[in-house]
């Protein structure tokens, strides 16, 4: 069992509370996990992106040593924003699946028509819960409902119970279609 | 008992030097270091660690002196901060490699390869070796918490300061690690006069310079400061090759994944250099019987600088390995297959796209916007100095013409004003600097001003805050004791100290005309304008930005003065002449845009609250 996700966006959409979440699930199920951060100037606004690298720690050969994801291995890039792509799709391995938030901004979304990209607009639900800034989690119940993620949703509701956030588990709800 | 945690790099630092008995931690805050106290301050609370004293300074020399002298007393100490603030720590940092310790002293030094959020690339290992104190250079956030009880039993046993120096990739890298349950250590703390030690003069301290080389002599003749990590797997595999690889810090750990994911892991002897200073003699003995050696470290050459006993070394200095820049692992990927497998290169490694990146801005509603604009609206021909902090992406508003280091907005602003002039008529200095880093840096710098009776603006942005690195607190808001940044200003001998509400935009613009008045009319000297701004993203500041819902009118023009100059993320041009789209998602609500508009094209509607921000 191994997974690399890269969770990309812009300073202040979440990407660092999502990798939270996600690295605390890997640790629920008994997985080993590095994962890799944006802090500081470049959190101000700029382009920010996180790694998340989970594997077996009983297996032999299938080890992580690092917290970088190497250009063409990722699994699976998670994408808070249309704009948040580009910089990092070199990052995804042949095949690899994005999943994309739609912008807040009507017609200011770039037009890709692969086949591995799926949006989801994570907006609305957030919005109808009251919270805009929820979109990310929202996606990412989105994305866990769907499968492309090591764990489940209610592996991610699992760790939202334990958190000190009680909308939390609302949001990763919002995102099953 | 034993639990499993998923811990930041720095988190899990903090988490050693705690399970350690730490119990004096300092530091100032700076990326990539500053969760480790954060990290620290919080554990205390929750865990009534009532043995630890641990602080936020007001710099990293008050910082590392303050640690220094719990050393001093016999306990355990750390001093944690970013790489240029080992710059300013550097004092008492040469002269403590002789006095040396007697409770264990670990020096956190956090490098930044990259830079990422730095003014340098610079690499604090050179700087341990340059004071001839031990460094250690941890390659994961676990063997970074497993390396400080070892620090700290290297420090007692020599009495010297050990340094740990992790790099951005460790200090904000996840992993899941073991922590222990906190001791008390049992250290009652007693300070032991010995003035020839302790105030050594010089005669003695020829003496303890004595003392110091033994000490560094005796570390270079452990052998447990590196690992040969695949000795097994190499020799299982029989011919061992002729080619091998030395690596420190998280280099090392992309280099082992690299290799074993290519299948070369059994086949090149792979060394792990735990102390890259006094670098191992054991180590160079091992490396006298390879044709070649490749050093990947980072991020300047310390390692392969200290290899030589005639090996052929490959890396930075002989252009292997790039000379700048974090050395990421598609990088070691491609040297190591030039090197080792030229036939099945070049391999397709992706290379990312060349997109227009989103560069960093100030957020949305923050009030150093509204004094950029009005600072180049006021004095459009002006040169202005800044600092370091958030406000430095006042650059993009065309406000920031210098950033140095810390504190350096305010001595530069003396330079500039005693030099620059046009035609006959001095040129308008203004200079911008923020409350933590005033604290910092700025007072000395400011003292000065007054006494050469230097002319130019100096505007204090105070969002009452360390907002860059966290929000961490300055002295004007430690609880009981708020020190007055005005009053400071005033007790440096400043005579025009004027106070402003950053929203109010303009009343900042009669206010600059009333500095620039002072300083450059008259020439009467230093004009201190303090603009207070909550920080938008400091959740703790009971005093909030306005809240007010904006839109956009069918007076916009499309000028693009609203998205460009003045520089808003939530308003999104659509190019010139076309009317400018408010995202309200990114909208704080602060207005000021309404008076940044000079066509009415922004408006306000009513209250944000319900946005449920």
């Amino acid at each position: 069992m191994k997974q690399q996700i890269v969770i990309s966006g812009f300073g202040g959409q979440g990407v660092v509370f999502l990798t939270k979440l996600v690295t605390e699930a890997a640790l629920l199920k008994n997985l080993s996990v590095f994962a890799s951060e944006t802090h500081g100037m470049a959190q101000r606004g700029g382009n920010v992106v996180s790694y998340i690298k989970i594997y077996d720690p009983l297996s032999n050969t299938h080890k992580f040593w690092s917290p970088l994801i190497r250009p063409g291995n990722a699994d699976l890039l998670i994408s808070l924003h249309p704009e948040a792509i580009p910089p990092y799709l070199h990052l995804l391995k042949e095949g690899g699946i994005i999943i994309c938030n739609e912008s807040t901004v009507k017609g200011n979304s770039p037009n890709y028509t692969k086949e591995n990209i799926i949006f989801f607009n994570a907006n609305t639900p957030a919005l109808r819960l009251g919270n805009h800034r929820m979109a990310n989690v929202v996606l990412l119940g989105f994305a866990a409902s769907r499968g492309y993620l090591f764990c489940s949703l209610e592996d991610l509701i699992s760790v939202a119970k334990g958190s000190e956030n009680p909308g939390l588990i609302e949001a990763l709800g919002a995102g099953v279609q | 008992m034993a639990e499993r945690k998923v811990l930041l790099g720095n988190e899990a630092i903090a988490y050693g030097l705690i399970e350690a008995g730490c119990s004096v931690a300092a530091s100032y805050p700076g990326t990539p270091a500053s969760e480790i106290l954060d990290t620290i301050l919080k554990l205390k609370t929750r865990e009534h660690l009532e043995h630890i004293h641990a602080a936020w300074s007001i710099n990293e020399k008050v910082a590392f002196e303050i640690a220094l002298a719990a050393s001093y007393a016999g306990v355990r100490s750390a001093v944690m901060m970013k790489q240029v603030g080992l710059n300013v720590a550097s004092d008492p940092m040469m002269s403590s490699a002789y006095t040396g310790t007697k409770g264990g002293f670990v020096i956190i030094s956090a490098d930044d390869p990259g830079p990422h959020s730095s003014q340098t690339e610079q690499d604090s290992r050179f700087f341990a070796m340059f004071a001839k104190i031990p460094v250690f250079d941890p390659s994961s956030p676990k063997e970074a918490k497993e390396i400080i009880p070892r620090a700290f039993e290297l420090s007692e046993q020599l009495e010297i300061p050990v340094m740990l120096r992790p790099t951005t990739r460790i200090c904000h890298a996840r992993q899941d690690v073991t922590v222990k349950p906190f001791k008390i250590p049992e250290v009652k703390p007693s300070f032991e006069k010995n003035p020839p030690r302790w105030a050594a003069t010089p005669k003695f301290r020829l003496h303890l310079h004595r003392l110091l080389n033994n000490k560094i002599r005796a570390l270079a003749k452990e052998n447990q400061t590196f690992r040969f990590l695949n000795r097994d797997e190499v020799l299982d595999n029989g011919k061992v090759s002729k080619r091998c690889i030395v690596s420190s810090g998280i280099t090392a750990s992309y280099a082992r994944e690299i290799l074993e994911s290519i299948g070369l892991w059994h086949r090149i002897p792979f060394f792990q250099v735990i102390m890259p200073y006094p670098l191992s003699k054991k180590l160079l003995e091992e490396l006298a019987s390879f044709d070649e050696v490749m050093v990947f470290e980072e991020t300047y050459p310390v390692i392969e600088l200290q290899i030589r006993n005639g090996v052929k070394v490959l890396g930075r200095e002989t252009g292997h390995v790039p000379q700048e820049g974090e050395l990421l692992p598609e990088k070691i990927e491609k040297i190591i297959t030039d090197w080792l497998q030229p036939e099945v290169y070049p391999k397709n490694i992706p290379t990312p796209q060349e997109v227009p990146q989103r560069r960093p801005t100030l957020c949305p509603g923050c009030g150093h916007r509204s004094v950029f604009f009005a600072i180049r609206k006021c004095f459009p021909k002006g040169v202005y100095p800044s600092d370091i902090g958030c406000y430095t992406l006042g650059i993009n508003l065309g406000s920031v013409d210098t950033v140095l280091c810390m504190g350096a907005s305010i001595s530069q602003a003396i330079g500039f004003s005693k030099v620059l002039k046009e035609e006959d008529l001095p040129t308008p200095v203004i200079a911008t600097i923020g409350d933590s880093t005033f604290f910092h840096a700025g007072i000395p710098p400011l003292i000065e001003a007054v006494a050469q009776k230097a002319c130019f603006i100096l505007i204090i942005l105070d969002n009452k805050t360390t907002a860059m690195t966290g929000h961490q607190p300055t002295p004007e808001n430690i609880a009981p004791f708020k020190i007055s940044i005005k009053e400071l200003v005033k007790a440096c001998g400043v005579s025009f100290i004027e106070t402003v509400n950053a929203y109010d935009l303009s009343r900042i613009i009669e206010v600059l005309k009333e500095a620039g008045y002072y300083a450059f009319d008259k020439r009467e000297g230093v004009a201190v304008v303090i603009v207070e701004s909550p920080c938008v993203t400091d959740r703790r500041q009971k005093e909030r930005t306005p809240r007010l819902r904006i839109r956009v009118t069918d007076k916009c023009r499309g000028c693009q003065l609203c998205s460009q100059r003045f520089e808003c993320p939530a308003l999104v041009s659509q190019g010139r002449k076309r009317p400018v789209i408010l995202d309200e998602a990114l909208c704080a609500g602060c207005g000021v845009c309404i008076h940044v508009c000079p066509f009415g094209g922004l408006e306000i509607i009513g209250n944000g609250e319900e946005k449920g921000l």
